[in-house]
C-alpha cells in the first residue's frame, strides 16, 4: 500500500472516531439536565392509553415542580413483552429505577431475581400507610412477607348486567348466586328476529388466549372454595372437588348450557366487552372497572338510559363470598442509585390527588379512602367497594406465568369440547406438578 | 509432509498480506455475524444443559431439559403441528406462487401493475396482517360469515379461529403472506427458459400440459429447489403470523416450536428448557437442510 494511502485510511478512521466521541458527548450533555437526580419510570401503556399517558405526564411535571432537583424519564410501552424486557435490563443491570408491576403474579419471581428494594422500613414510616388495602399489600409480598412494591391499582370483576333484559326474564335484582346466575342467562338466551337462530346471549364469556380466560376460570374455583395450588405452593390443587366444581361450572355455561356465544373459546376480553356493547349478551362476568370507560365511549346511552346495571358476582350459596384480586403495583429497583428519590417519586404517585387521577382512568384505587372521593362514590363503584374485603389473590409461586397458560389452554380445550373439564383438571394436576419440580 | 503444510500456511499468509485491506475491511461484518449469529448458537446449546436462573446459580442437569421435550404431550404436540403447518404452509405457497409466476409471465396488458399488486401480502407487516384477518374472520363481526350468511352458502357462523379451524386458517394466512417470495423466484427463472424450446415443442404438435411438463418444470427445478428450501426453512421458523394471530391456541391447536420456544424462554423465563427447544429447531433445520442439499445437490446451483 502507497505511504498517501495509508495516510488516507488512518485520517479517515481517526476523524470517525473523534465524531463519534463529540456526537456522544454532545447528545449525553443535552439528555441530562444539569445537577439533577435522573429518575427512570417503567410504566405500560393498558386500558385507556392516551389518558394515562397525559396523567402520567401532568403528574411528573407536578413532582418535578416541587422537587426541582429531580428529573423522572417516563418510559410507556406496550404490556405485551414488558416483563420479559424488563427482566432484561435487570439482568443486565441497567433496570428503571421504578416500575410497574403485576404483583399478583410478578413479585415473586421478580424478587427471584433481586429485582426490587424491600419498602417494610419506609412504609411504616408513611403517614397513610393504614390506608391501603392489606389484600393489595399482601399480593406485594415476597414468600418471607418482605414489601416489594406499593399497590396502586386493584382489579376484582364485577356482573355488568342488562337491567331491562333482567326485568324481561322476571328478575328485579341480579343474580346473587350460581343457580340465579344460570337461570337469568338462560333466560337472557334466545331468538330475538324470529330467524330460528339464537342470536342474543346471557353471559359474555372471555376464552380467547388471555389473561381474562385466566380470570374467568380461577375466579370460579376460587369461589367455589378450590385452589389451584396446595398451601405450600408445592402441588397442584387444581384436581380437587372443590376446583374440579369450580371449572366444571365455568366450562359448563358455554357446553351444557349454551348460555354464551359459540365463538366464546376465540374471544377475548376486549370482544366479549363488544358483544355486551352491541347488544350480544346480557351479562359481563369477568370485566374490570375500565369497562366504564369503554361503555362511555362506545355506548354512552346504555348507562344514561339507565339500562346497566352493576353487582357483586354472583358466589355460591352456602360458602363465603370470594373475589379474585389483581394487584398493579410501584416498585423500587434494588439497585437504584437513589433510594429516597424514588421513594419520594412513589409517595407523590400515590398521593390523595394522583391515586384519585390513576384509579378513575385504570379501575380501582388501592387506598380505602380514595373510595370516598369523586366518581367512585357513584353506583358503578358500589360493588368493587363491596367487593374487596372478600378480596384474595392466588397462593405465590415463581411459576404464575406458565400455570396461567397451562390453565388458559385447558380452558380453551374444555370450552371447545376437545375435552371434558374433569379430563381438564386431571391434566392441569399432571402438568402444574411437572412444572413445579423443573 | 512438514515441509508441505509450512508451504500451504506459509501461502495463506501471502495471501492474507496481499489482500490485506480487503480482510481488514470483511472483519467488522465478522465479528458482527460471530456476535450476532455464531455466539448466541454456541450459548443456547451451552445453557439447554443448565436449569438457568437469572441472577442465580445454574444447575447442570445433562440432557434433562431435551429429555423433558420429549416426553411432553404439550411439545410432542407442538412438534407435530409444526410438520403440518410446514409442509401446508410450503406446499400451499409453491402452487399458489408457481400459478401467479405463470400468469403474470404472460404477456398481458398492465402486466408490471399485476406483479404489483400480487406483491402486496408479502410487503405488508405480519401484525397489520394478522390483526386484519382476525377481524375479517370474527364470528359475529367477521365479513367472511356475513357474505357466507347472506349468500346461503353457510347457516351458521363459522369458528374460523376455534379449535377445530384454526391451523387451516393461519395456514391459508401465511399461504397469502408468503406466496409472493415464491413467486418472484419463479418468476425470474421463467424469464429464463428460451423461448426456442416452446417453439420446438409447437413445432411437434405439443400441448400445453406437455410444454408445462416437459420444459417448464425440468427448465424451473433449479429455482424450485432454491425456494422450496428456503419456504421450508422460513415456515418452519416462523413465528409472529401464529404468535399474533392465535398465540398457540385455541388450546394447543396451532401450537408451533418457535411459539413454545419463546414462552418458555421469555414469558416463563425457563432458560434452560427454551434453549433446548430452539436447539432442537435449530437441528430439525440443518438435518432437513443437509438432506435437501444432499438429494438435489445436482441440481441446486448457486
Amino acid at each position: 500500500m502507497t505511504s498517501k494511502r495509508k495516510k488516507a485510511i488512518s485520517l479517515t478512521a481517526a476523524s470517525l472516531v473523534v465524531s463519534l466521541v463529540v456526537l456522544l458527548t454532545g447528545l449525553t450533555e443535552q439528555a441530562l439536565p444539569q445537577k439533577k437526580v435522573m429518575l427512570a419510570f417503567w410504566q405500560t401503556v393498558e386500558h385507556g392509553r392516551a389518558p394515562l399517558a397525559i396523567m402520567h405526564k401532568e403528574m411528573i411535571e407536578a413532582f418535578e415542580k416541587e422537587h426541582p432537583d429531580i428529573h423522572v424519564s417516563l418510559v410507556m410501552m406496550p404490556f405485551k413483552g414488558f416483563y420479559p424486557k424488563l427482566m432484561t435490563v435487570i439482568e443486565a443491570g441497567v433496570a428503571p429505577d421504578i416500575f410497574r408491576l403485576g404483583a399478583v403474579e410478578q413479585t415473586v419471581p421478580f424478587d427471584a431475581i433481586k429485582g426490587m428494594l424491600y419498602l417494610d422500613d419506609r412504609f411504616e414510616k408513611w403517614e397513610i400507610k393504614d390506608d391501603f388495602y392489606e389484600c393489595g399489600l399482601e399480593a406485594c409480598r415476597n414468600l418471607e412477607g418482605k414489601l416489594t412494591g406499593i399497590p396502586k391499582d386493584l382489579d376484582t370483576r364485577i356482573l355488568y348486567y342488562r337491567k331491562d333484559w333482567l326485568m324481561e326474564a322476571g328478575y328485579l335484582e341480579p343474580p346473587k348466586y350460581w343457580d340465579e346466575l344460570l337461570d337469568v342467562a338462560q333466560k337472557m338466551t334466545r331468538d330475538t328476529d324470529g330467524d330460528g337462530k339464537i342470536d342474543q346471549w346471557g353471559i359474555g364469556i372471555p376464552g380467547g388466549k388471555g389473561w381474562d380466560c385466566w380470570i374467568y376460570g380461577q375466579q370460579f374455583i376460587a369461589s367455589n372454595g378450590g385452589f389451584i395450588l396446595t398451601p405450600d405452593s408445592r402441588r397442584a390443587a387444581i384436581n380437587s372437588p372443590e376446583a374440579q366444581e369450580g371449572f366444571q361450572f365455568a366450562v359448563d355455561l358455554l357446553r351444557k348450557y349454551h348460555v354464551a356465544p359459540p365463538g366464546t373459546p376465540t374471544y377475548m376480553g376486549r370482544d366479549v366487552e363488544k358483544l355486551f356493547v352491541h347488544n350480544k349478551v346480557g351479562m359481563l362476568i369477568e370485566t374490570g372497572a375500565w369497562f366504564l370507560g369503554v361503555l362511555e365511549e362506545e355506548a354512552p346511552q346504555l348507562p344514561k338510559e339507565g339500562r346497566v346495571g352493576y353487582a357483586t358476582l354472583p358466589q355460591v350459596k352456602g360458602k363465603p363470598p370470594v373475589y379474585f384480586l389483581g394487584v398493579h403495583s410501584v416498585n423500587i429497583n434494588k439497585e437504584t442509585p437513589c433510594p429516597d428519590e424514588a421513594w419520594e417519586f412513589v409517595k407523590f404517585y400515590l398521593s390523595d390527588k394522583w391515586q384519585y387521577e390513576y384509579a378513575v382512568i385504570r379501575g380501582e384505587p388501592a387506598r380505602i379512602s380514595t373510595f370516598d372521593v369523586g366518581i367512585f362514590k357513584t353506583e358503578p363503584y358500589r360493588p368493587y367497594r363491596e367487593q374487596m374485603p372478600y378480596a384474595r389473590g392466588p397462593r405465590k409461586t415463581v411459576h404464575w406465568l406458565a400455570i396461567t397458560d397451562i390453565l388458559i389452554t385447558r380452558m380453551q380445550e374444555a370450552l371447545s369440547g376437545k375435552i371434558t373439564a374433569k379430563e381438564a383438571c386431571a391434566v392441569m394436576e399432571k402438568e402444574i406438578n411437572e412444572l413445579l419440580k423443573r | 509432509m512438514r515441509k508441505g503444510v509450512n508451504t500451504v500456511f506459509q501461502k495463506k499468509i501471502d495471501e492474507i498480506r496481499r489482500y490485506k485491506l480487503a480482510y481488514l475491511l470483511i472483519t467488522p461484518a465478522c465479528i458482527i455475524g460471530f456476535l450476532v449469529l455464531i455466539f448466541p448458537l454456541l450459548d443456547a446449546i451451552y445453557l439447554s444443559f443448565f436449569n438457568v436462573r437469572i441472577r442465580g446459580v445454574n444447575t447442570f442437569v445433562g440432557l434433562k431439559n431435551y429429555i423433558d421435550f420429549f416426553q411432553s404431550d404439550w411439545s410432542l404436540t407442538a412438534l407435530k403441528n409444526t410438520a403440518v403447518w410446514t409442509v401446508c404452509s410450503t406446499f400451499g405457497q409453491f402452487l399458489l406462487g408457481l400459478a401467479t409466476a405463470l400468469l403474470l409471465n404472460q404477456p398481458i396488458k398492465g402486466r408490471g401493475l399485476f406483479r404489483g399488486i400480487a406483491l402486496i401480502p408479502w410487503v405488508t407487516p405480519a401484525v397489520a396482517a394478522t390483526a386484519t384477518f382476525s377481524w375479517i374472520l370474527n364470528d359475529q363481526f367477521g365479513i367472511v360469515n356475513y357474505i357466507l350468511l347472506n349468500l346461503g352458502i353457510i347457516k351458521e357462523p363459522v369458528l374460523w379461529l376455534g379449535i377445530s379451524l384454526a391451523m387451516p386458517t393461519v395456514i391459508f394466512t401465511n399461504i397469502w403472506k408468503g406466496f409472493p417470495f415464491v413467486m418472484v423466484i419463479l418468476l425470474a427463472g421463467l424469464q429464463g427458459i428460451d423461448k426456442a424450446y416452446y417453439e420446438a415443442a409447437e413445432v411437434d404438435g405439443a400441448t400445453v400440459w406437455q410444454k408445462f411438463s416437459y420444459i417448464t418444470i425440468p427448465q424451473l427445478k433449479p429455482m424450485i429447489n432454491v425456494a422450496v428450501l428456503l419456504s421450508a426453512i422460513w415456515n418452519f421458523r416462523y413465528f409472529t403470523l401464529i404468535f399474533t394471530m392465535t398465540e398457540g391456541g385455541p388450546g394447543t391447536a396451532t401450537e408451533v416450536l418457535v411459539t413454545l420456544q419463546y414462552k418458555n424462554a421469555f414469558k416463563y423465563l425457563t432458560l434452560g428448557y427454551g434453549s433446548a427447544i430452539g436447539i432442537v429447531i435449530f437441528a430439525f433445520v440443518l438435518v432437513f437442510t443437509l438432506l435437501y442439499y444432499r438429494i438435489l445437490r445436482e441440481t441446486i446451483k448457486f
